[in-house]
């Protein structure tokens, strides 16, 4: 009972490794493709001096798409683990700072080029961001086991 | 716990390999590509946006550019660029509809006062395309002598 309940956790952490990796690919690929346009979204959060926003521009789509690689992979986990917590907690902040603000900015999380009629809300973001933040964490919590 | 301490400087390692490897990538990538971004330019975002005041003054007389007013209603109320419309920091963006076909001009009050960009970045996410940004402002318009009204 003992294993199977150990293999059901072991297949859920599995399981929700690939889901947060391809997450992380899939909103890597349009920021690789549109730079600019990624650019404008990190300008328009209004959060960093405008050198870090660059930095940011150029190093974040590279750094999700090697995270989301890692975690499909398995090679360099625990780091991988540890960076994908570290990001998704730093959007949920930068969104929500930005609610607070009453700015309801562009998420720019994954598709640059989708119809801006059918861009969503600020909270769906915090909610969507929330959800990924409590799957980074939980594992985290495993693989520090 | 001399495992877990390891495990834990493993971790630190690790995210810094996969740190560097980004920066790398992302920095050599961004050398050969067309759209390149200048990482000390303060204006790799900026530039395309600005308009200088005296291609704003042709786009006013020649009735071509829509004129935006940034700043809280009050100043707007005050004085305005003629025929400008009013777009306070605290109005919901989205059931707005501008030409897109048309120079869309933004303004606050003078250089450095960040309202003007704020909403241009604003506009562009949600697909205007044509926008600008007046950076010497109402004050820079108003030095030059040209048409300003007052109240609406």
């Amino acid at each position: 009972m003992e294993s199977s309940w150990s293999s059901f956790g072991i297949r859920k952490v599995t399981f929700l490794r690939l889901f947060l990796g391809a997450v992380f690919i899939y909103a890597s690929l349009s920021k690789i493709r549109f730079p600019l346009d990624f650019l404008k979204v990190v300008y328009n959060y209004r959060l960093f001096p405008d050198t870090l926003s660059n930095l940011i521009a150029i190093v974040l789509p590279w750094l999700e798409l090697f995270l989301g690689i890692c975690l499909i992979s398995g090679f360099m986990l625990e780091g991988a683990i540890l960076l994908v917590n570290i990001l998704l907690i730093s959007f949920f902040l930068a969104i929500l700072l930005n609610t607070i603000r009453g700015m309801n900015v562009e998420c720019g999380c994954f598709d640059l080029k989708e119809n801006p009629s059918a861009r969503i809300s600020m909270i769906w973001y915090l909610i969507r961001d929330g959800i990924l933040v409590i799957t980074g964490l939980y594992l985290f919590k495993e693989v520090k086991r | 716990m001399g495992k877990r301490i390891f495990s834990l400087r493993n971790m630190i390692f690790q995210a810094f390999l996969i740190l560097s490897l980004s920066f790398f990538a992302g920095m050599s990538v961004n050398q050969f590509r067309k759209q390149k971004i200048d990482l000390f330019s303060e204006d790799t975002s900026e530039e395309r946006f600005r308009i200088d005041i005296k291609d704003a003054e042709r786009l006013f007389f020649s009735k071509e550019a829509v004129f935006v007013d940034a700043r809280p209603s009050y100043y707007y109320k005050k004085a305005h660029i003629k025929g400008a419309i009013n777009i306070p920091p605290d109005k919901e963006i989205r059931n707005i509809r501008l030409p897109k076909e048309r120079p869309i001009i933004v303004y606050c009050s003078e250089e450095g006062c960040g309202l003007s960009k704020e909403l241009v970045f604003k506009l562009y996410a949600l697909g205007y395309r044509n926008v600008y940004y007046l950076p010497d402002g109402i004050k820079g318009w108003k030095a030059l002598g040209l048409p300003l009204e007052s109240g609406k």
